[in-house]
This record gives C-alpha cells, sequence and structure tokens, in this order.
C-alpha cells in the first residue's frame, strides 16, 4: 500500500501549497512595487515635462510678441548696474564689435571643430553673415554675450558701451528690432540666469551646427514622455562640462531646432534610483517569497507526514499510538485530536467486541451447553415429560433475551439512534415507570415513592428512558429484595438534573462500584440470580448516547445517580 | 378465518400454519413477495400474516401495494428486525402489527386473531360487557352486578383493553406494547402483578370468574 514516503514530491499537496504561496506572496509584492514605482515615476516625469512644455510655450509667446517689455527680463543686478552708471563715458562701439567679429572669424578658422562651431553660432547669431546692421544687433550682443564670451580685455569696454546704448535707446524699440533667433537666445540666456539654471538645458541649433557637430548629440534617444536624451560637449555655447539632459525638441520657423528641457539631475536620477529599487525589491521579493513558501510548505508537509506515518504505524496494528498535539491549537492539531479520539473510539469499541465475544464465549456458551445437554438427554426418553420440554423453551428464551440485549447495547453504542431523538418530559416518564411500578414493589413489600419536580424536557429516546428506569427499578428489585423503601428523587443542579434512584439493600462493595455497568458482571454472590448481566450495561449506553453521566454510590444502600442536561 | 402466510423459511411457516390450523384456521402458505401479492390482492383473507424480507417483493413492500390499492386487509409482519425503528418504518408503511423474530406460536395466534377480529368489530361502543361486568367508556368506570367497582386509571386500561378483546387470548407482550408502551421485555412480571391486582378488584368475591389465566400464552377476559 502506499504511504508518505512513496508519494513524488509534486503530487504533495504541502508542496503545491508551497509553490502557490511563493507564487502569490511575489506576484502581489512585485506588482505593488512596479505599481508604486510606476507611479512614482510618472508623477516625477509628468511634472518635470509639464514645467519644460510650460517654458517652451511661454518662450513661444514671448518670441511672437513684440511689445514685450524686455526690461524685465533682466536680473536685478543688470538692471541696477544699467541704471547706476551715468558716468560711463562714450564707447566706440564699432570698433569692438569689429575686433570682436574678427575674433570670432578666427576662431571659425582655427582647427579646433566645436569651437569654431561656437564661433559661427555667434556670427550667425550676430547677423554678421546676413545684414550686418549694428543698431540692430546692439541689443543681442548684449544680452548674448554678456559677460560671457567677450574677451576679457573687450569686456570692460563693451560693457559700458552697451549700458550707454541701452540707456539711449528704448527697450521695447530694441526688442521689437530683433530676430526672432535673437529673442531667443535673449530668452535662453535670462533662463539660465534664473535660479536653478544649472539644471536647465537650453541649446539652439540649425542645421548646420547640428551637422558640425558643434552639440554632440550621442545617441539621442527618444525616451518616454516625448523627450530626448542627449549628453552636450563639455565646451558647449553656455556650459563647461558634459551634460546629460533629457529634451523636448522644437522646431522654430527658420528651420532651426531648439532643444530645450533639464539636465539630468538628481530628480531624474531619483527616477532610475526608484527603478533600482524596484527591480531589487522584485528579485529580494521572490527570495522572501520562496523562503515563506518553503517554511510553510515543509511544516504542512512534515505535519502530514507525522500524521501519515502513525496513521499507517497504527494500521499496521500498533493502536496505541497517538497522533501529537501542540501547543498551538491549530487545525492539524484539531485534526490530530478528532484521529486521536477517533482512534480511542476504535480501540474501545475494539475493546468491547473482544469483550462482548469473550463474555458471549463465556455466558452463551455455558447455557447452550446446557441446553444442548438437556436436549441430548430428552432424546434418551421415548415420551419425554411435558415440564422438561418447558423448562428448555425457558433456556431458549433466557439465551435469546441475552443475545437481544447485546445487541441494543451495541446498537446503542453506536449512536445511530441519535437520529430519532425528540423532546419529551422526562417527569411524565419517571411517573409512568413509577405508575408501572408500585404495585410490583408493593408485592415485595417495599414502597415505591418518587419526589418529582415540575416537568422538564429532556432531547432523546423516551423508549429507552423508559427501559433504563425499569432497569434500574428491576436491580432493587433483585439485590434489594429487603428495602423496605426505594426512592427516586429528582434534583435540579444549575443547568443539569439530577436523577436518584435509592434503595435500602446492602450495596455493593465498593471495588466493584466501577465495574457495576460492564457487560456480564456480577457481583460475585450474585451469580445465582437469574439475569442477563447487561440490566446496567444498557443503563450506561442509555446515558452515554444521551450525554449524562452514570454513578453508583453506597449511601446506606445503593444510590444510581444520572445527571442529565436540561435541553429545552 | 382465512389467513395467508407469506414465509420463506418453510419450517416457520409450517409450524405456525400447523398451529394456526389446530386453532381452527384456514391457511394458505406461499414462500416469495410476488406471489404473496398477487395472493392478497385475489383471494379474500382475514388476516395477512407477511415476513419483511421475502424473495421478491419484501413485506413492506407489499404493504404499500395493498394500501394503495386500497385493500385494508389487516396486516401482521413478521421480522427478525426488532428495533423499535423496524417496528415503527412496518407501522408507517401500513401493517397493523408488528412481531419480532424469535417469537412463541402464542403470540402469532393470540396477534392474529385480534387483528382478525378488530376488522369485524367496531371496537369504539361507549359500553362493552362481558356477563355482569360493564364498562362506561364515556364515564370510564366499570359497574359488576350493579356495584361501582373503584378503579385506577392504569387498571381501567388495562381492563378496557381486555375487554375490548373479550374471548381472545391476550399475550403479555401485547399489554407491555399496546398498553404501556414498553417495547421490551422487563425481568419481573409486572404483567402478572397488575392482572392479579385487576382480579382483585373485578373478582374477588363473585362466585363466577371473568379473568381468567391461558397456560403459557397470556389472559383472556370471557363469561
Amino acid at each position: 500500500m502506499s504511504s508518505a514516503t512513496e508519494l513524488p514530491l509534486y503530487r504533495s499537496s504541502s508542496f503545491q501549497l508551497a509553490i502557490l504561496l511563493t507564487l502569490v506572496i511575489w506576484g502581489i509584492s512585485a506588482s505593488i512595487a512596479i505599481a508604486v514605482v510606476a507611479l512614482t515615476e510618472r508623477t516625477l516625469l509628468n511634472r518635470v515635462s509639464q514645467s519644460i512644455d510650460d517654458e517652451v510655450s511661454a518662450l513661444i509667446d514671448v518670441t511672437r510678441n513684440d511689445d514685450i517689455e524686455l526690461w524685465d527680463w533682466f536680473d536685478e543686478d543688470i538692471q541696477r548696474m544699467l541704471i547706476d552708471t551715468e558716468s560711463l563715458h562714450a564707447l566706440e562701439p564699432e570698433a569692438h564689435l569689429t575686433a570682436y567679429i574678427s575674433d570670432l572669424r578666427d576662431i571659425v578658422a582655427s582647427p579646433d571643430a566645436t569651437a569654431s562651431a561656437d564661433a559661427n553660432a555667434r556670427l550667425y547669431l550676430l547677423g554678421v553673415d546676413g545684414d550686418f546692421e549694428p543698431a540692430r544687433w546692439f541689443g543681442e550682443l548684449y544680452i548674448a554675450l554678456l559677460f560671457e564670451e567677450v574677451p576679457d580685455e573687450l569686456r570692460e569696454d563693451l560693457s559700458d558701451t552697451v549700458e550707454r546704448q541701452l540707456r539711449r535707446l528704448p527697450v521695447g524699440k530694441r526688442w521689437a528690432t530683433m530676430t526672432p533667433s535673437a529673442r531667443l537666445q535673449i530668452l535662453v540666456d535670462a533662463l539660465l540666469r534664473e535660479p536653478y539654471a544649472d539644471e536647465r538645458c537650453v541649446v539652439v541649433l540649425d542645421n548646420r551646427t547640428a551637422a558640425d557637430s558643434t552639440v554632440l548629440l550621442d545617441n539621442p534617444v527618444v525616451s518616454r514622455n516625448g523627450f530626448f536624451v542627449l549628453e552636450l560637449a563639455p565646451h558647449s555655447v553656455l556650459e563647461a562640462r558634459q551634460r546629460r539632459c533629457w529634451v523636448r525638441q522644437l522646431s522654430l520657423p527658420d528651420n532651426r531646432v531648439l532643444l530645450i528641457g533639464r539636465v539630468e539631475t538628481e530628480l531624474v536620477d531619483a527616477v532610475q534610483t526608484i527603478r533600482r529599487w524596484r527591480n531589487m525589491a522584485i528579485v529580494v521579493s521572490l527570495l522572501i517569497a520562496i523562503a515563506l513558501g518553503a517554511l510553510l510548505g515543509r511544516r504542512i508537509f512534515a505535519r502530514l507526514h507525522d500524521i501519515n506515518a502513525l496513521t499507517a504505524e497504527i494500521r499496521a496494528g500498533n493502536l496505541e499510538r497517538r497522533l501529537r498535539v501542540s501547543e498551538r491549537r491549530d487545525d492539524f492539531d484539531t485534526l490530530s485530536e478528532n484521529i486521536n479520539a477517533m482512534l480511542d473510539q476504535i480501540t474501545q469499541l475494539m475493546d468491547g467486541v473482544k469483550q462482548v465475544s469473550d463474555n458471549i464465549a463465556h455466558d452463551l456458551r455455558t447455557p447452550l451447553t446446557r441446553l444442548r445437554n438437556r436436549i441430548e438427554q430428552l432424546t434418551l426418553v421415548d415420551s419425554p415429560r411435558r415440564e422438561d420440554v418447558v423448562v428448555l423453551a425457558e433456556q431458549a428464551d433466557g439465551v435469546l433475551a441475552t443475545f437481544t440485549a447485546l445487541l441494543r447495547i451495541a446498537q446503542l453504542e453506536r449512536g445511530s439512534r441519535r437520529r430519532h431523538f425528540i423532546s419529551f418530559d422526562m417527569v411524565a416518564v419517571l411517573r409512568e415507570v413509577v405508575d408501572l411500578y408500585d404495585v410490583v414493589f408493593a408485592e415485595h413489600g417495599t414502597v415505591l415513592s418518587a419526589t418529582l419536580p415540575d416537568p422538564f424536557t429532556v432531547h432523546g429516546d423516551r423508549d429507552l428512558w423508559m427501559q433504563a428506569f425499569t432497569n434500574l427499578l428491576e436491580n432493587c428489585l433483585k439485590y434489594a429484595p429487603d428495602s423496605t423503601a426505594v426512592t427516586i428523587t429528582v434534583t435540579a443542579i444549575g443547568q443539569r438534573w439530577r436523577i436518584d434512584v435509592r434503595d435500602q439493600g446492602p450495596g455493593v462493595p465498593d471495588h466493584a462500584l466501577g465495574q457495576l455497568t460492564e457487560r456480564f458482571y456480577r457481583v460475585n454472590a450474585d451469580r445465582t440470580l437469574p439475569g442477563t448481566g447487561l440490566g446496567l450495561a444498557l443503563v450506561a449506553a442509555v446515558c452515554q448516547l444521551h450525554d449524562a453521566e452514570l454513578t453508583f454510590i453506597n449511601d446506606g444502600g445503593l444510590i444510581a445517580r444520572i445527571t442529565i442536561k436540561n435541553t429545552v | 378465518m382465512n389467513i395467508l402466510i407469506a414465509e420463506d423459511d418453510l419450517e416457520v411457516s409450517s409450524y405456525v400454519a400447523k398451529g394456526l390450523r389446530e386453532a381452527g384456521h384456514s391457511v394458505q402458505v406461499v414462500d416469495d413477495g410476488d406471489t404473496a401479492l398477487i395472493e392478497a390482492s385475489h383471494g379474500s383473507f382475514d388476516v395477512l400474516v407477511l415476513d419483511r424480507m421475502l424473495p421478491g417483493l419484501d413485506g413492506l413492500s407489499i404493504v404499500k401495494a395493498l394500501r394503495a390499492t386500497g385493500n385494508t386487509s389487516p396486516v401482521l409482519i413478521v421480522s427478525a428486525l426488532g428495533e423499535v425503528d423496524h417496528r415503527v418504518e412496518g407501522l408507517r408503511a401500513g401493517s397493523d402489527d408488528y412481531l419480532t423474530k424469535p417469537f412463541a406460536f402464542s403470540e402469532v395466534l393470540a396477534r392474529v386473531e385480534a387483528l382478525g377480529r378488530r376488522r369485524n368489530t367496531t371496537s369504539d361502543a361507549p359500553t362493552l360487557q362481558v356477563a355482569d361486568l360493564k364498562l362506561d367508556r364515556l364515564a370510564r368506570c366499570a359497574h359488576r352486578g350493579g356495584l361501582l367497582i373503584d378503579l385506577l386509571p392504569r387498571e381501567y386500561a388495562l381492563l378496557e383493553y381486555l375487554m375490548d378483546h373479550t374471548g381472545q387470548v391476550v399475550t403479555r407482550t401485547m399489554l407491555l406494547e399496546k398498553l404501556w408502551g414498553l417495547n421490551f421485555d422487563p425481568q419481573t412480571n409486572i404483567v402478572d402483578v397488575h392482572i392479579s391486582r385487576l382480579r382483585q378488584k373485578i373478582d374477588k368475591g363473585y362466585d363466577k370468574a371473568l379473568i381468567h389465566t391461558v397456560r403459557g400464552m397470556g389472559y383472556v377476559i370471557r363469561d
């Protein structure tokens, strides 16, 4: 036969459970991690892209608006400086500009491609390669080159000149005369001067500069939310170090391209970090899930294995073994308890069957043998006497009565009669029994009396209780014939009723009290009295069937005490 | 009376049939359920004695079939299944009495005769009379020779049962079962004690005893 050890692992339900648990735990935790990260990332990126989009649209608006007050775009330092430079001396801007332009042209011609492209862009921005009008580009020049790209020796003079010119020219007018690209450059610079400018990335590309790799597009990747990821060369126009940027691409009307976005700052790093954590969480949760699943599965497997091993052992015949019940009181403990209780009952029943068969062998074989012997004797007589035959019939009846009683007790112990339980008045049953038997006791000179309370209801089998009380009373008749009184007393003890049947007989030896309800048990002296030896066994079986308690007490006679729960 | 016995144990059936014939009844014996149903439906029997477990249709099915077709012949079920549940089952199926194997022949005879007679007489007459003993069911009292007999309720019930079966033997088991609802055999002779109490009141002091003991069977009240 199969046993736990021969079961392949994959068929073991605890193993399947462990796998299932692992998957469930992992699935849940990984989903949570993925969802949280995706949500955070989305929120972050949305916020970034929203602010960039706002900037882009603001830029576009501003560049298209001729009436913008350029003054507003200058930061406070510049504004203050512009106001305080009354004593600025006259400057020859054209001279400086010519020198600056030639300077830029030198750089264009230089072998350094990046610097060349950079200078080229400057020239283009200044409009040198197109319509060269100093009056027009003056403001652009100032803004675009402010303090940065101009050679040091030029800067002071240029600055002074610019200041003077600015003071002379109305700002609005200058803005109105600028090209859109110049306006854009001004705005770009203004943006770069704002706080957090380090996070910004603003680049204007034309096809040429793009082709010249002025701005190094290092594997531009279209990221989510419509961002390009690009690497800006370290010595790009406005920045000295290489930066990784997330930018939006915006096509300008003059075929140029504005890239505007954010340097991959801590904010973006945060997304990466979160993603790393997420991946780690998925891996770790898998490990935890496996560990938990294995632990649980192992525990269940171990308990089941214990139960299987032990039941196999018990089945092999070792009926005394019992399952371990732990302190935890979990469902396995309940199972173990139930199995143990079942085993107790089986053992008890087996003992019972064994005892019954022993007793049958003993108590039925004797009368049957006697009967057989008598019949044999009668076969030797030609015409048997009628009285002899009557004795035979009586003996056969005795054997049959014993047999019937045994079967009935066995049936009671199976408990199947509980199905037929009804609610009835126990007091009425007692009254009826007393009513039937008082005349019988009177014949023996005994007074049978009963102290009965108000009716109380018992859920059970009325016929069986009739028989139980009848048996108790008949025992009084049989074993306490000299009693002057037999009394039945019913008292309420809390939620229970105590029914005492008390005689005034000799009682039984104390050592026999516990054995009275055993089948075929007869106190030695009583062996000679007629009877099946099953009367009290049947009373006990009836009590057990009804969860009632049966005890015997020696107290100036014998008290048979039945304690039964009062059910409504 | 005309009696049908359906019993597959030939020893039992011949033993019962022989006894019933000796008691003056006409008996037909069949040994399987199907034949029993056919015979019972066609013949006119005063009492049917059916074994519960028969080859073919079982006893309970036969009773149900008969009752379904309006046949009200009294039925005595005889069975080795003797627990109260089985008994209740048998009576619910429509049988009139239930006797557990093993049984004494006297028990069968008494019950068969009780069943046969019940069919022919209406037993709800307001008064019953045996010789000069009168029982008034409405007043629940008895007179003998015009004198009121003081009876306890239990004694009245016993007398009523006996008089309801006047001239018929009533066995101890019948009294226990039908009068007192005891479906088991008490070891003491409580029936005898109760009868003797009743006799004290009914027969003592009168020339003619009405309650008679039938040896090995039970009691009968008759003139």
